[in-house]
């Protein structure tokens, strides 16, 4: 039986479209931010390559769909039919699912950032050269973090609750991808840390695109495919496992 | 000898989608081989007794159940609270994988062949909702278009729309509706993809009356009018009553009773309740096989063993004793026969 992905991703889209008051809501949040940090930045006389950095780090993390919480449910809910009976495997459905409403978020967020820039001390925007890789990136990104998301969240069923887990790997997300200073400016052994896990090409890899421009594309690029395969891995067996356990515990 | 047989709304579809049942392959539909399944009793915390390498305690859900179905067969699963219905179903669907036996959807493994028998089959456990409560009803039924792959949802979904009466429903979040609404809207999508076999686990649960019987109303139709096949669960007999025509009923895991209704109820139904109105004082009766239920004046009810003694008999000798102004004979209802099975295990 066939199972259409740009069927699912375009519905996803859709859905995230119509929830006016969540993404008018989300879009608020983020201009906060930026004008938190605006005032911050000010205050220490740093760039304006700060303020982009820093914009295009909460766009990726803000905009991402959440969708350990839903997976969570699913398993709390003890929902095995939609586990395990739709003809679509559950993996490529959140992930897609995910997606689709992530490409709607971050544009959004993108279209709030361009309008509201100049007031959070946005002047001048990075060259045009730079979106297509950033945007590359920026997908790679949104894919990393939903495979993580994913994962964290099938392992509700041997944890019960991964409401920790999940805040441990957002407090990692923003300490070892950079989420406020790119992880160029952290000391030279720290930084090398940080290149060991899979953050930087969460935060660090689309924001430095648009700032610093599209060097080191091997790195960020390939870097980035090499996690989603890693994550793909995990989750896949973790899924398998999941099953497998129901299969025997129910 | 072939029949062929399709839902409602894939006649409107002109979707040519029929399902052909061998009839006389028919009992290979569902087959459930001395199936088991042992679950490992859970211990909390974190498995010590795993760890020391103890052995875990188990417990028999389901205990060597033998039966089959076949096509086109309403058979309803009963039995008390953890009797072992759910697991069964969840065994026969391939959500659990049995300790020993083996299971046989359309003469396959629904476990080794999962996406054969997918697309065949539906399940609905009422206790959980499959649909997606963030979406708004003409959102889900447009997922599992999606998901099912089903090219003509502009004409498939009006009509189980009409059939199932969500007409107003469908511009609502799933997160709103009744317990009723949602029951019919799970199930409307539950048969979105024209399944042949259908698993639905106490879908009234919950309901007031009104819904119960209108969702018992759409079941009997749909199954009568389709000709496919389901497995119900419930604890309330009156679904089981309009649904089915064939009674399962198992007790801690083990198979008791598998019978047509109407068997059912004459083999194991032999009580008769008649009520009178009399002003009888006391009421002394020879017959030993006759059992006063209740007298408060100027109501008298007595059970009848009809396997012993006959209504007649019983009449005459309380008419000729009492004067009666008004008599009413009731047969037992299933329920009441389902209570006397479970009270004493009879063993098939």
């Amino acid at each position: 039986m066939g199972w259409s992905t740009r069927h699912m991703l375009f519905l996803a889209f859709n859905w995230e479209r119509r929830r006016h008051v969540q993404w008018i809501l989300r879009s608020l949040v983020y201009l906060l931010i930026l004008l938190l940090f605006s005032q911050i930045f000010s205050s220490v006389h740093a760039s304006e390559d700060r303020f982009v950095y820093l914009a295009v780090t909460q766009l990726v993390i803000l905009g991402c769909r959440k969708i350990t919480f839903s997976i969570e449910q699913d398993i709390q809910c003890r929902n095995w039919p939609t586990l395990m009976l739709l003809p679509s495997s559950y993996f490529l459905r959140k992930v897609e699912e995910g997606l689709g409403a992530s490409l709607w978020s971050c544009a959004v967020l993108a279209v709030a950032a361009c309008i509201f820039g100049p007031f959070c001390g946005i002047i001048s925007w990075p060259p045009a050269g730079r979106i297509p890789l950033a945007l590359l990136c920026g997908l790679l990104s949104l894919i990393i973090q939903l495979l993580m998301g994913f994962w964290i969240g099938l392992l509700t069923f041997w944890l019960r609750d991964v409401r920790n887990l999940y805040f441990l790997n957002l407090s990692a997300t923003f300490l070892f991808g950079g989420l406020i200073l790119p992880i160029d400016l952290y000391p030279a052994a720290f930084r090398h840390c940080c290149f060991l896990t899979p953050y930087p090409w969460i935060l660090w890899a689309p924001a430095s695109t648009i700032v610093n421009g599209t060097g080191q594309l091997l790195l960020k690029v390939g870097g980035a495919l090499a996690w989603i395969g890693i994550f793909c891995w995990i989750a896949h067996r973790t899924m398998a496992r999941l099953l497998q356990a129901i299969q025997l515990r129910g | 000898m072939e029949v062929a047989r399709h839902w409602p709304w894939q006649m409107a579809m002109c979707a040519g989608d029929d399902w052909v049942v061998d009839m006389e392959k028919g009992c290979e539909f569902v087959v459930a081989e001395h199936l088991s399944k042992v679950f490992p009793e859970r211990l909390g915390g974190i498995g010590w007794r795993r760890l020391l390498g103890r052995s875990c305690p188990t417990f028999c859900a389901v205990h060597d159940l033998s039966f089959c179905v076949a096509p086109g067969e309403r058979v309803g699963f009963v039995g008390p609270n953890g009797a072992g219905k759910s697991t069964t179903i969840k065994l026969l669907a391939g959500i659990l994988r049995p300790s020993t036996g083996r299971v046989r959807l359309f003469g396959v493994d629904p476990l080794a062949q999962r996406a054969e028998t997918i697309s065949r089959t539906a399940v609905i456990f009422g206790q959980n909702s499959q649909l997606w409560p963030h979406l708004t009803l003409a959102d889900n039924f447009q997922l599992m278009t999606a998901l099912y792959s089903i090219s003509r949802a502009d004409v498939l979904i009006p009509a189980i729309v009409e059939q199932f009466y969500l007409q107003g429903l469908m511009d609502r979040m799933v997160g709103r509706l009744s317990f009723g609404e949602r029951m019919r809207s799970e199930i409307a999508m539950s048969l979105f993809h024209g399944p042949q076999l259908c698993f639905f686990d106490e879908p009234t649960i919950g309901l007031d009356i009104l819904a119960k019987d209108r969702i018992r109303a759409l079941l009997r139709r749909s199954f009568s009018d389709s000709g496919a096949t389901l497995l119900l669960t419930s604890h309330d007999m009156f679904d089981i009553e309009h649904i089915c025509d064939r009674v399962i009923v198992i007790d801690k895991g083990q198979l008791l009773i598998d019978d047509s209704l109407v068997r059912l109820k004459e083999r194991h139904g032999r009580m008769r309740r008649i009520s009178f109105r009399s002003d009888a004082e006391q009421i002394l009766l020879e017959n030993p096989h006759v059992r006063i239920v209740f007298h408060v004046p100027p109501r008298v009810q007595l059970e009848v063993d009809t396997g012993h003694t006959t209504v007649e008999q019983v009449l005459i000798e309380f008419l000729g004793k009492y004067s009666v102004a008004d008599i009413a004979i009731e047969n037992p209802s299933l329920e009441s026969i389902i209570a006397g099975i479970y009270r004493h295990g009879m063993v098939h």
